[in-house]
């Protein structure tokens, strides 16, 4: 049954060791006296958590639009977006995106001309978690290519990547019975959780297995009263069988989705104790267990809480799981389902609550698009540059991970304790101060400092106070305030003026630092 | 700033250092593991090891009807038992094993049809079959979790510069390419300056602090041991390879002391499908007998350079898979079933051939083409746990989920052997 006995299993040694693991980490640090920032205000936090990380500018703008004006609009993209993303989508290359199934499926055959279509994408959507005003619609994009994740780069998936990208972005805020029809339906996920492979002669369980226990109704509702056990996986992939995709290179419906009559297992299945009678018309079996585990209250609680993990905090009160299930559950068939669901989260006073501010520790995208949007960092692609690299994606990876790469089903996890490690924080250090240090000068991985400060600012204290309300933009500890200064004014009298060899020397680096202090490391 | 490595080690020894400025204030590891538990090494040959070139059935005519070029002769091997020889190249590991201290193990594998590099080595890497096998944690992770900020940050340590997927899913695993390769950047003349700046903020941080200066401290301690100061012991001579680079890395780390528990090395390079061997004029001799030198010659030196640490190491070398018994047109082999595992300690029972030889016949091979897996590759990694690491069977059984663990291979002296004889069947 995939990754679920190893993964469940560590979560539970997890939870198990939770408690000595905090008594730990107070112990290591116990003769240090605690000095945390203070809670952001209520703009800050929203840029923080609703966005890939405030740019220069943005928790001011969030405060004079109000809060919940800026909320509810996010929530309601239009077509208009910024000319910064204009200009970087018209820099990259995009003619897959504009290809018809037929055309991008042709192109499984090289390897080199399969992953074209996944590359733009991938280079695409490091424009849009940039530069794209609609900040959570790149949130909600990214929640769900994690929730119904597929290895980008396998064929035919890395070919069919921009329309799994359309459907992603079709159904981010919309219903979710709708959309888990469409990622089923779709040949990425038919071929990556091999349900094309499925017959009655043959049934492959894989896909239905994940689609009750990661797409549905989750690991908390396997084997306990009224969720589902393994008869309830057996029964449902004989119902899946027969969905495919066409592979015939010569039909003009090659790539889509495709249902084999004669493929499908005919006879009654009985799952969660609901009879699924014989030779009901095509797809009508699948259709009816997408009905079951989507409608099924289990699948409310399971959703709910992965929005809430993503949202608002690690351990969201039981009495906001029920309230987002409830308003999950109640729109079903709303349309709006998601976009319902996730008003009511941020509409809530555990959203807004000053202890659940910054209290989320980035994972790897969180940090790097939030460093690149708070420095100006662009995207930047090279076709054939000196070193032959094509783009910044090697340097990026080195961060977490490839974007459209994770192998698991189980997309990449929220948990702290996964990302929150020597090697993470390690490669986060490096990727700014190598960035500073000039390694990566010729992928254009370049940030303007000295050259953007006031020229009005002289002293240590003004230089960074400025900074902090740049980049961070929130109040920091006193100790971290005090040790950027530490580190402009070399141990001098931080309110006497900087020379401009000092400001040279120290104002870049100054800027990286930002963007590594333990509040830069939240959102 | 670079810390004297003689007052770098005291301090560590001595579980905690205070130096001023940027670099190390404090080592906030644990102690270092109970003796009782083997460090274990891991060593994966990447791409499916020929081990009928390795460690060849050289009596059989079976092997030479199907390996008319490739097959080695009784003058090609350091025989074993009139039966299986190792290929001169691997002198070094004729050495280990006249020692007594290497269990050669053919035939080993796991129980389902693959020869796809990616699903077996994840097969391998995880401890897991089936489906599992392509989406769960690391084999090495489930036994080494849970960790916490206590623990030495260099309790598992992949020499590469990923962590291997055996400790994936594991918080505390670190990936290095050498001992002098885990180091923080930044623009020269300020870097011990951003060093410093860090290490203060992270201080005073509750949540994150723990582990962020484990990152620093773990970027010093590694940066204040340079590979060119460390002197192997004993003689040992590291050739100027990969691996043996690799090998010396991990001897500089255990000799530190710093809560090793695990370490995972790669050696790629064994995909041979073509021109494996110079031929029939000296089969002995090519491509795949420098990658066996290769290998053979870094083991060697590991084991001469901590002679002091026999007995609280021990060393597993496995492969996705062994290759076909027939040699293909091109004079190399190509993706096959049983391969080889060899088990490096000095526990080792006695100097022989562990497990089932299933023959060569054709009714003999899997699928009618290939080596059988007589052994499964479980069964190895079990007995190490249980005899080296402690591990009950109760643990084992969570390990490796489907596997059934009813019998060892063998090459083990049981703890407490009178009493526990019973689990201690050997195949034969």
């Amino acid at each position: 049954m995939s990754a679920s006995p190893s993964l469940s299993r560590r979560d539970f040694f997890r939870k198990a060791a939770g408690a000595g693991t905090m008594q730990a980490s107070e112990k290591l640090i116990a003769n240090t006296p605690r000095d945390v920032a203070p809670a952001p205000s209520l703009a800050a936090h929203v840029a923080n958590r609703l966005t890939f990380g405030p740019r220069p500018g943005d928790v001011a703008a969030i405060d004079a639009q109000g809060v919940d004006a800026w909320v509810n609009a996010q929530l309601n993209p239009t077509s208009s977006d910024t000319p910064e993303l204009a200009s970087a989508l018209a820099a990259l290359p995009t003619n897959t995106f504009a290809e018809n199934t037929q055309t991008l499926y042709d192109r499984r055959i090289e390897y080199w001309m399969s992953v074209e279509p996944v590359n733009q994408v991938r280079h695409a959507t490091m424009a849009r978690m940039l530069h794209s005003k609609w900040q959570l619609r790149e949130l909600m994009v990214e929640f769900w290519r994690d929730h119904f994740n597929v290895y980008g780069y396998d064929s035919p998936v890395s070919c069919l990547y921009p329309e799994w990208d359309r459907l992603l972005r079709q159904h981010c805020f919309g219903n979710f019975r709708a959309f888990v029809e469409a990622t089923s339906k779709h040949p990425a996920m038919l071929y990556f959780l091999d349900n094309y492979l499925s017959t009655n002669a043959g049934p492959n369980e894989n896909f239905a297995r994940e689609l009750c226990e990661l797409h549905t109704l989750g690991a908390i509702n396997y084997n306990v009263t009224g969720g589902y056990i393994d008869d309830d996986v057996y029964e449902a992939s004989r119902c899946f069988t027969g969905w495919t995709y066409e592979r015939d290179g010569k039909s003009p419906d090659r790539g889509k989705f495709k249902y084999v009559r004669d493929n499908h297992d005919r006879f009654q299945k009985v799952i969660f104790g609901t009879d699924i009678p014989r030779d009901q018309a095509d797809l009508a079996d699948g259709l009816k267990v997408l009905d079951l585990v989507c409608y099924h209250p289990g699948t409310a609680r399971h959703l709910a809480t992965k929005l809430l993990h993503r949202f608002v905090s690690e351990n969201p009160s039981e009495a906001l799981i029920n309230s987002t299930a409830d308003v999950f559950y109640q729109n079903r068939t709303d349309p709006n389902q998601i976009r319902l669901t996730l008003q009511h989260i941020f509409s809530s006073a555990e959203f807004r609550s000053t202890s659940n501010r910054m209290v989320l520790f980035k994972r790897p995208y969180d940090w790097i698009v939030s460093t690149m949007r708070a420095l100006n960092i662009p995207y930047i692609y090279r076709d054939n540059d000196d070193d032959n690299d094509m783009d910044m994606t090697w340097m990026i990876n080195q961060v977490g991970y490839q974007l459209f790469a994770w192998r698991s089903p189980k997309g990449p996890t929220f948990d702290r304790y996964t990302w929150c490690s020597a090697n993470g924080m390690l490669r986060r250090y490096n990727f700014i101060f190598r960035i500073d240090a000039g390694w990566w000068d010729n992928k254009g991985l370049v940030y303007p400092s000295v050259s953007i400060l006031p020229s009005s600012l002289k002293t240590t204290r003004e230089i960074c106070t400025w900074w902090v309300n740049r980049v961070i933009q929130r109040t920091v500890s006193n100790t971290t305030f005090e040790n950027l200064m530490t580190f402009v004014s070399n141990g001098r009298n931080v309110d006497l003026a900087l020379s401009t060899s000092q400001i040279e020397d120290k104002v870049p680096r100054l800027a990286a630092l930002c963007t590594v202090t333990p509040e830069f490391m939240w959102r | 700033m670079k810390i004297p490595r003689r007052q770098f080690l005291q301090g560590c020894c001595a579980g905690i250092t205070a130096m001023a400025g940027a670099r190390l204030t404090n080592v906030t590891f644990a102690q270092t593991p109970a003796s009782s538990r083997d460090i274990l090494v891991t060593v994966f040959l990447r791409g499916g090891m020929d081990a009928l070139s390795l460690v060849a059935p050289y009596a059989d005519s079976e092997y030479h009807n199907a390996r008319p070029e490739l097959g080695l002769e009784s003058s090609n091997v350091v025989d074993l038992n009139g039966y299986f020889g190792l290929n001169n190249a691997a002198s070094g590991l004729a050495a280990l094993y006249a020692a007594g201290h290497l269990a050669l193990i053919p035939a080993c594998g796991f129980p389902e049809a693959n020869r796809s590099h990616f699903d077996a080595q994840d097969i391998f890497d995880r401890g897991l079959t089936g489906n599992a096998a392509r989406n769960g944690d690391g084999w090495l992770s489930r036994h080494l979790s849970p960790s916490n900020p206590m623990d030495s940050v260099f309790r598992a340590v992949s020499l590469a510069s990923e962590p291997s997927v055996s400790l994936e899913g594991f918080s505390h695993s670190l990936a290095m390419t050498g001992a002098d390769d885990f180091s923080l950047n930044g623009q020269w003349n300020n870097v011990n300056a951003l060093r410093l700046a860090l290490r203060n903020m992270y201080a005073a941080d509750p949540l994150i602090g723990g582990v962020a200066l484990q990152t620093l401290d773990a970027a010093d301690i590694v940066e204040a041991a340079p590979d060119e100061d460390y002197v192997p012991k004993n003689g040992a001579v590291y050739p100027n390879t990969d691996f043996a680079k690799k090998t010396r890395s991990v001897a500089q780390l255990i000799r530190m002391e710093l809560g090793m528990e695990a370490a995972t090395i790669d050696l790629g390079g064994w995909d041979t499908h073509e021109n494996q061997s110079n031929g029939n004029s000296n089969p002995s001799q090519g491509y795949f007998a420098n990658m066996a030198k290769q290998l053979a010659d870094g083991l060697l030196a590991f084991w001469t350079d901590l002679q002091d640490y026999h007995g609280r190491i021990t060393v597993v070398v496995m492969s996705e898979f062994g290759r076909r018994l027939r040699e293909n047109n091109s004079r190399g082999t190509d993706h096959g079933h049983g391969g080889l595992m060899m088990v490096l300690s000095a526990n080792v029972r006695e100097k022989k051939v562990y497990g089932r030889w299933p023959g060569l016949a054709q009714e003999q091979l899997f699928e009618s083409v290939d080596v059988d897996a007589t052994t499964d590759f479980r069964a190895v990694l079990a007995e190490i746990l249980r005899a080296r690491r402690g591990v009950g069977l109760q643990e084992i059984a969570q390990l490796f989920p489907g596997f059934n663990y009813d019998k060892n291979v063998g090459f083990f002296l049981p703890e407490g052997a009178s009493t526990a004889a019973k689990d201690w069947n050997l195949f034969e």
